[in-house]
């Protein structure tokens, strides 16, 4: 019964999962961002990942799901379609930088998805979450996946280190030795969008992106070795992920803002500290930051002050509301309990009633009827064809529970079939009254049962009432 | 790069390190630290959280001071969406009930059931409540091609928007905390029975209720055909329109009025009162409304006089106002849900502001002169 209790979920089994995948994805993004670095092509990873995330996109338009296979796949082929045009686009006379292709393909590919996704449901949503990933989210069978992925590429990226190193740092050099640099860009490419369409799906493209860069930058920062950086971005990796998805948690943010986020207050405190620690003069480094420090504030006074203003000027305040949500297909589920409210059409209801000849079996529905409307229609109906039978199943309704207004439409019918005026009002008078003139009804029912006569002439059988007034409430 | 390599000043960087490390350390366990506080003690109440507020107070209503009451997505968000943060997988660890509608609205909530790992509130075991079973679902698509929009598979999964749904929804959750905790099941049952005649009492009023019946009353406005019935049929010589109360009442001029609804969320509350609900803004469910279709909608409005927008406060709202600016009609946005805006704490409130609001919308737009 207080299965919450037993099942208590402790803040470890919560970030776990998210906090493996993300030394997952620290242990392959330092490494290939410190190629990117040395390529200076940081943003290859921002314009991949987002071709990744067109391709997903356009697979959802097409009915594929976000989160399958199929949408990998999707992904991918976008990806080396993308790889190829960068490997192709490293020339040697670069009269363009590689980096504005790179940008361009970037912007293209971000149009192109607001283009396609402005087709699709919940299409601004969809964006966000591309943007920001759900790495809170992710599954047990994910991070294995990812894991499996990321090992056999990084054990190729081992094999190959040298080969891979000399077309990053010194492409002309293995030119001239007789590498094949634009085959060997492509596989470089290839295998990094690989990672990318990996990444992106759980952690989306901030995340991923700074996975990459900010390790990277660090250890570029500190040392010139290859090796060394990579321990430097590992080690970094792992603590400040860590330390996001803590401040994630204990300040109940979002997960993969929160650890971007992190990167980037950790980045800036680096930063600071080389700067101090470099600079021939301690004491004027320190005296700089300060004075940074100091702007900081000021700058945070002086928006709050502009906020005051903003709201204190009537007119310049007006906001906006947005938020609607990605809405993947999928979890279908069997629709039962719907069915149990039968499709109750009333006026039908009320026609069917009224075709019917059978007086046994209108009698056998009266008995069944659960509603007071289905009881006053039959009865009325009985009383059509046998106005004797129909009296006595109108005293019935009449002294029944139902609401007052049944109770008194059949008060109102049998007043025709005696032919006197039974002046009651049920729902004002004292009780006295009522039961009174419900004893004269019973009379009067009584005596036309008991007098021997043709059920269908005598007494005269009602005029079909107009339909208006003596159509009831059906049930 | 080469030449930094050489660079002596470069070579200097081991202390500082070990310092950072120190104070990187001393900030993990301060967190840590804090992580480990803030996990609350568990309450003797029942804890039962809902997908959203409106859930929330009706649940309240019925369970009283026995339960504890939450919600995941807040009044004035969108229910289709929840963004995911970790405090709630953490509530819902410890969730003794968990309270959903059931139908695709919430597609976040498996996987923040699962990523709980609380067992007991899995779809199908005691402590899931399904708020819609039992209901006459309406717009059940025929095809399920996603070309023609965010279309909900099972119906239109806006049901509370119906204040008759909202005694089912009722109804549900007291048989559910009856599963959760046998022993207070009299006093679910008692508040649910309350919170059903607090509904019909507000909905038609007492006299009405005396005279048909809230059975037959209920019927009727399911079937969207209250007040015709009322209208044509007669009380001892008076039209029992007359005898109408309560809402029904207060929104009797609203019946038959002519309406564009921003998305197709209010189909149970314009059926209930009578509404005509001629288009929606979005071309199609859940895609936003693209030049062409704004168009296509502002010439239909002023085709067909449609005079009032009515729109959830989550909406773009700037496009809603342009398209009434254009075609002088009047936006209505309002809190889709209980606590979607200050003051509005229970359904009564949330389903007044509802009918106020549009019936101050027409008078503005001099529909009942």
């Amino acid at each position: 019964m207080m299965g919450g209790l037993f099942a208590d979920i402790s803040p470890w089994r919560l970030m776990a999962l998210p906090f493996i995948e993300c030394l997952v994805l620290v242990g392959i993004h330092s490494y290939l961002g410190l190629h990117v670095i040395r390529r200076q092509v940081i943003f290859v990873d921002l314009s991949l990942a987002q071709i990744a995330a067109l391709g997903t996109t356009i697979g959802f338009l097409l009915g594929i799901h976000p989160h399958g296979m199929g949408a990998f796949l999707f992904s991918l082929s976008f990806t080396f379609l993308g790889a190829a045009v960068f490997a192709i686009t490293r020339t040697r006379k670069a009269r363009v930088p590689q980096e504005a292709i790179i940008g361009l393909v970037y912007a293209m590919a971000a149009a192109l998805m607001i283009l396609v996704i402005d087709r699709a449901p919940h299409g601004a949503e969809h964006i966000k979450e591309v943007l920001t990933g759900s790495i809170l989210w992710v599954k047990g069978s994910e991070v294995l996946s990812a894991t499996v992925a990321y090992a056999i590429i990084g054990v190729f990226h081992f094999v190959f280190r040298k080969r891979f190193m000399a077309i990053t740092d010194d492409p002309e050099g293995a030119r001239e030795q007789g590498v094949n640099v634009v085959l060997w860009d492509l596989i470089f490419y290839m295998t990094f969008g690989f990672v990318i369409t990996f990444s992106v799906n759980t952690a989306g493209v901030l995340l991923v992106f700074v996975f990459l860069v900010v390790p990277a930058v660090i250890g570029t920062a500190i040392t010139d070795n290859f090796k060394h950086q990579l321990l430097i971005g590992w080690a970094m990796g792992t603590v400040v992920s860590g330390l996001g998805l803590v401040a994630s948690y204990v300040l109940d943010l979002p997960a993969g803002p929160a650890v971007v986020s992190f990167y980037g207050l950790v980045l800036l405190l680096v930063a600071l500290t080389l700067y101090v620690v470099r600079s021939p003069s301690w004491l004027r480094a320190l005296g700089h930051v300060g004075m940074g420090c100091l702007v900081l504030v000021l700058l945070v006074g002086y928006f709050n002050v502009l906020r005051a203003l903003i709201n204190a000027v009537p007119g310049w305040k007006r906001g906006e509301h947005h938020a609607t949500q990605a809405h993947a297909p999928g979890h279908a589920r069997k629709r039962t309990a719907v069915g149990r409210l039968d499709d109750l059409d009333l006026e039908a209801k009320e026609k069917a009633v009224k075709k019917m000849k059978d007086l046994a079996q209108l009698k056998r529905f009266f008995a069944k009827a659960e509603t007071p409307g289905a009881k006053l229609n039959l009865a009325e109906r009985v009383a059509q064809i046998n106005s004797r039978e129909g009296a006595k199943l109108l005293v019935t309704v009449l002294v029944s529970e139902a609401p007052i207004f049944f109770r008194n439409t059949a008060l109102e019918r049998l007043a025709k079939i005696c032919r006197r005026p039974f002046a009651v009002d049920l729902m004002e008078d004292d009780e006295a009254k009522i039961s009174k003139v419900i004893t004269e009804v019973k009379g009067c029912v009584h005596t036309l049962v008991a007098r021997p006569a043709p059920a269908a002439a005598t007494p005269p059988r009602p005029k079909p009432v107009p339909a208006a007034a003596a159509s009831t409430p059906p049930g | 790069m080469k030449t930094r390599m050489n660079d002596p000043k470069i070579q200097r960087d081991t202390k500082p390190n070990t310092r950072l490390t120190a104070l990187w350390s001393a900030a993990c366990v301060l967190a840590i630290g804090a992580m480990a506080w803030s996990t609350p003690a568990s309450a003797r109440k029942l804890y039962v959280i809902s997908s959203n507020p409106t859930y929330s107070s009706i649940a309240k209503r019925v369970g009283g001071n026995l339960i504890r009451v939450t919600y995941i997505t807040k009044g004035d968000q969108d229910p289709h969406f929840v963004r995911p943060k970790p405090s709630f997988a953490v509530q819902l660890s410890k969730a003794d009930a968990f309270v959903v509608t059931g139908l695709d609205l919430e597609l976040w909530a498996p996987r923040l059931t699962d990523k709980s790992m609380n067992r007991s509130i899995r779809q199908g075991q005691n402590g899931y409540i399904a708020v819609y079973s039992g209901m006459k679902l309406m717009e059940i698509p025929t095809s399920r091609s996603r070309a023609s929009g965010g279309v909900h598979m099972f119906g239109n999964p806006h049901v509370y928007t119906g204040p008759m749904n909202a005694k089912i929804i009722a109804k549900n959750i007291a048989i559910g905390l009856c599963k959760v905790s046998p022993a207070n099941c009299a006093a679910f049952k008692k508040g649910y029975r309350r919170f059903k005649y607090q509904i019909n009492r507000r909905m038609f009023g007492k006299k009405l209720i005396k005279l048909l019946g809230a059975g037959t009353l209920t019927r009727l406005t399911v079937a969207g055909k209250l007040i015709p019935f009322l209208q044509k049929r007669k009380y001892r010589g008076k039209p029992m329109v007359d005898m109408l109360g309560g809402w029904a009442k207060k929104a009797l001029p609203l019946w038959g009025q002519k309406l564009v609804t921003y998305h197709k969320n209010w189909i149970y509350f314009t059926k209930t009162f009578g509404l005509n609900v001629i288009q929606e803004v979005e071309p199609k469910p859940a895609i936003p409304p693209s030049p062409q279709s704004i168009r296509r909608l502002i010439n239909t409005m002023s085709r067909q006089k449609i005079k009032v927008i009515l729109a959830a406060n989550f909406y773009d709202e700037s496009k809603v106002r342009k398209v009434c600016k254009r075609v002088g009609a009047q936006s209505v946005i309002v809190a889709f849900s209980v606590h979607g805006k200050r003051g509005i704490n229970s359904y009564f409130q949330l389903t007044n502001h509802w009918i106020s609001n549009l019936l101050a919308a027409y008078r503005r737009a001099g529909a009942f002169k």
